[in-house]
């Protein structure tokens, strides 16, 4: 143990650059997406091992208060991509908060998809940008000539180590599984080389020269045991009583809180679970909401329901889940909301949550939820 | 979309000497169908006018005059613009898709704005002659007659199988032609080995296994003594979603039920010359399971695994060694658990009453000599 630390500690301020250039950003994988508050655009590179903050130049402020829908929009995107909906593969989506236009990750064919626990990340590297204007209107957001600056994750897990139980997957593809922006700092999520493999990277931006890293502990109560290996699937920064902490999901689904206090460079941490809304299921996206005033998340999640549930749950579960839970779910409390199939989630404007969904007929839809709705 | 105009004056036509064209006017478009080619996918509009060809080189946007579409889509596919001194070339981004149509529209209101001209449209099909198109390279076991309670076959394919159900896309006719029902058990994602080129086919062993609920209520699935077919679909995709070559046919006729125990004593030992790499050939009187037979039988000397390789014939199997024979004794050792293709093994018979034990003791080990 001390021995990780010591080599968290040497990679710090390593392996970092920080400066903006104008040009194609060589990024592997388009994996994962985030929007700043101020429309930068950050792309999680899990081949790459970087994170790069995008300047998309998209920044004509939207007034929009409608919902924004595609009946099909696999089908909409092979259109674009020369080829038929059950070769496009959707990866992530994101909204850029000052347009309000959507964006995704995307690449082409999935014929390699053998089974429920397939994860777009783990078939293909994402490799196009899509941009969806607040008229569904679908075009490419191009990368050939954009200002950027990156910074390089220090250790990222090896692309030579075969995922546990997924033949022929890298567990490179989990290098960053989920990043948030919050307060200058981007916390990035996913897995290290360190022994305990789960693993917090945070950094400030504008990137600087330093990354800090801590791995990550949790119990997982439908499992019984500590864990140390699995990495957090998704997550949110939120404020309890003016002290930020992480809400963070995980395959099976525990619900872990940090501190990001706790955060700091080299250290191992252990988080408190709070909830086991079910096993057999990957959390896939979380997002707050407002609804009568009051604030609330949304998990959309692989084989479970939409669930919401309330942070101050979260916030006052204080005494954690430290024994192997006996039912189905444990811990905090959550509602259960039509939606099966939803996917990628995130806040599209005052009135509505934008997310995409494989319909009952087998297509992917973009849909727009109203806040309104999703009552607790 | 990042579209580059780019002037260039070469005879960029003659790349495309023999390649597919597509008339629909004094147009043409001429595609690059050869997958070896470095422009593999460009779609080339000629018989463009001298006048014609200097208007495009003010536009800096030709995807109003000139675009490709797949068939039903209300998008411009992604790609970009070459226009050279007698052709617009669209190079799109991805490489084609053979199983999609694709149209590419000319509207020259964008150059003449005169109301009559028109939009045309061209449809266009990429080569789906693939070189390298997935087959079905076997049906194991590689006979003509099966035991009428036949349990476990093997389809081996010449490139991985993408997720689909197997059993929709594989039938067993009777001689009538008609679709036997539920042969099968289905395994929805299929019994695939590591690669997905090689398909465990397993025949419904409650449908075999004589008196239990689905031998009852539906029979057996084969009769003695009759003409079949296996038929695989050419609609099967590929881990690449490629269809298959061709439709893959296996005709066999059924014996008799084979319901007794493997047993080894009888097996009939033809001996290599020594020095020779020849095959040592075993008349086992039993058509053994193929894929077992690789895994689950060996061949020592002086306790030494011999290295080498098994094939299944008919009612016996080879074994070719890397090395060449010395002189000496060898052992054979069998797995009890090998399995005839019946799922008999060396201990009991797949459809027997397990109340009655055997009272038989199971020879696993048999030797030979090379003199």
């Amino acid at each position: 143990m001390r021995f990780s630390v010591l080599i968290l500690t040497l990679f710090l301020a390593i392996s970092v650059s920080g400066q903006s250039k104008r040009g194609k950003p060589d990024i592997k994988s388009i994996g994962t997406l985030e929007f700043s508050e101020t429309g930068t655009l950050f792309i999680g590179d899990s081949y790459g091992g970087v994170v790069y903050a995008i300047d998309l130049e998209d920044d004509e402020k939207s007034e929009n208060a409608k919902g924004v829908s595609i009946a099909d929009l696999e089908g909409q995107v092979a259109g674009l991509l020369g080829t038929s909906d059950d070769n496009v593969l959707i990866h992530d989506l994101a909204v850029n908060p000052i347009s309000q236009n959507i964006y995704l990750s995307v690449s082409r064919g999935r014929a390699a998809w053998t089974t429920k626990w397939h994860l777009p990340n783990d078939l293909a590297p994402a490799d196009i940008l899509l941009k969806v204007n607040t008229n569904g209107e679908i075009s490419e957001a191009s990368l050939e000539n954009v200002s950027y600056s990156l910074v390089k994750l220090p250790n990222p897990v090896d692309e030579g180590i075969e995922h546990r139980w997924k033949k022929g997957v890298t567990t490179r593809v989990d290098a960053i599984t989920s990043l948030k922006y919050s307060n200058g700092k981007l916390y990035i999520t996913g897995l290290s080389n360190e022994e305990f493999a789960a693993s917090m990277w945070v950094t400030p931006y504008p990137f600087k020269n330093e990354v800090s890293v801590s791995t990550l502990e949790i119990f997982h109560g439908a499992h019984g045991k500590y864990e140390t290996h699995a990495p957090i699937r998704t997550f949110i920064p939120y404020d309890f009583d003016n002290k930020e902490h992480i809400i963070a999901a995980y395959l099976c689904t525990p619900l872990v809180t940090f501190e990001t206090a706790s955060l700091e460079n080299g250290k191992h941490v252990k988080g408190r679970t709070v909830a086991e809304f079910g096993s057999g299921n990957y959390p896939l996206d979380m997002v707050p909401y407002t609804n009568n005033g009051k604030e609330y998340i949304l998990m959309s999640n692989s084989q479970l329901p939409l669930l919401i549930f309330n942070p101050e749950d979260v916030k006052n579960y204080q005494r954690g889940i430290t024994e192997e839970v006996k039912g189905y779910t444990g811990g905090v409390k959550y509602t259960p909301r039509s939606g099966s199939g939803v996917q990628q989630l995130d806040n599209l404007n005052e009135k509505f949550l934008i997310a995409t969904q494989r319909l009952p007929s087998g297509k992917l839809a973009l849909v727009s939820m109203s806040k309104e709705w999703l009552i607790p | 979309m990042a579209n580059s105009l780019k002037t260039v004056y070469c005879y960029y036509l003659s790349l495309f000497c023999g390649f597919l064209i597509f008339s629909a006017s004094a147009q043409e478009i001429v595609i690059d169908d050869h997958r070896e080619s470095q422009t593999y996918g460009a779609i080339n509009l000629v018989g463009l006018s001298v006048e014609q060809l200097g208007q495009l080189e003010k536009i800096k946007e030709p995807d109003s005059f000139f675009y490709v579409r797949v068939e039903g889509s209300d998008y411009n596919m992604l790609g970009h613009y070459q226009l050279t001194d007698t052709s617009l070339i669209f190079q799109p981004r991805f490489l084609p898709d053979p199983e999609v149509t694709y149209i590419a529209f000319t509207d020259f209101n964008v150059l003449v704005h005169d109301s009559r001209q028109y939009i045309k449209s061209f449809p266009i099909r990429f080569s789906r002659s693939f070189k390298n198109r997935t087959t079905v390279i076997s049906f194991l076991p590689d006979l003509d007659t099966l035991p009428n309670n036949v349990l476990r076959t093997y389809l081996t394919f010449s490139s991985p199988m993408g997720l689909g159900n197997p059993y929709d896309y594989i039938e067993v006719f009777d001689k009538n032609g008609h679709s036997l029902s539920e042969p099968f058990v289905v395994i929805p994602e299929g019994l695939w080995d590591e690669k997905r080129t090689r398909l465990t086919l397993l025949f419904h062993p409650g449908r075999i296994k004589r008196g239990v609920g689905p031998n009852v209520s539906k029979g057996q699935i084969f009769e003695e003594e009759k003409n079949y077919k296996l038929r695989v679909s050419k609609k099967w995709t590929d881990a690449e979603g490629r269809f298959l070559a061709d439709n893959f046919e296996k005709s066999f006729y059924t014996s008799g039920a084979e319901r007794h125990r493997v047993d080894i004593s009888n097996w009939d030992i033809q001996t290599p010359d020594v020095r020779s790499t020849n095959a040592l050939m075993i008349r086992t009187l039993r058509n053994l399971d193929p894929v077992l037979v690789e895994r689950m039988i060996e061949i020592y000397r002086v306790e030494k695994l011999v290295s080498g390789k098994w094939e299944s014939g008919n009612r016996g199997c080879r074994f070719i060694p890397v090395s060449p024979w010395k002189a000496g004794v060898y052992t054979i050792d069998v797995n009890p658990k090998l399995e005839d293709i019946s799922g008999n093994t060396l201990v009991s018979g797949f459809d027997v009453d397990l109340a009655v034990p055997s009272s038989d003791k199971v020879k696993t080990r048999l030797a030979f000599e090379i003199e």
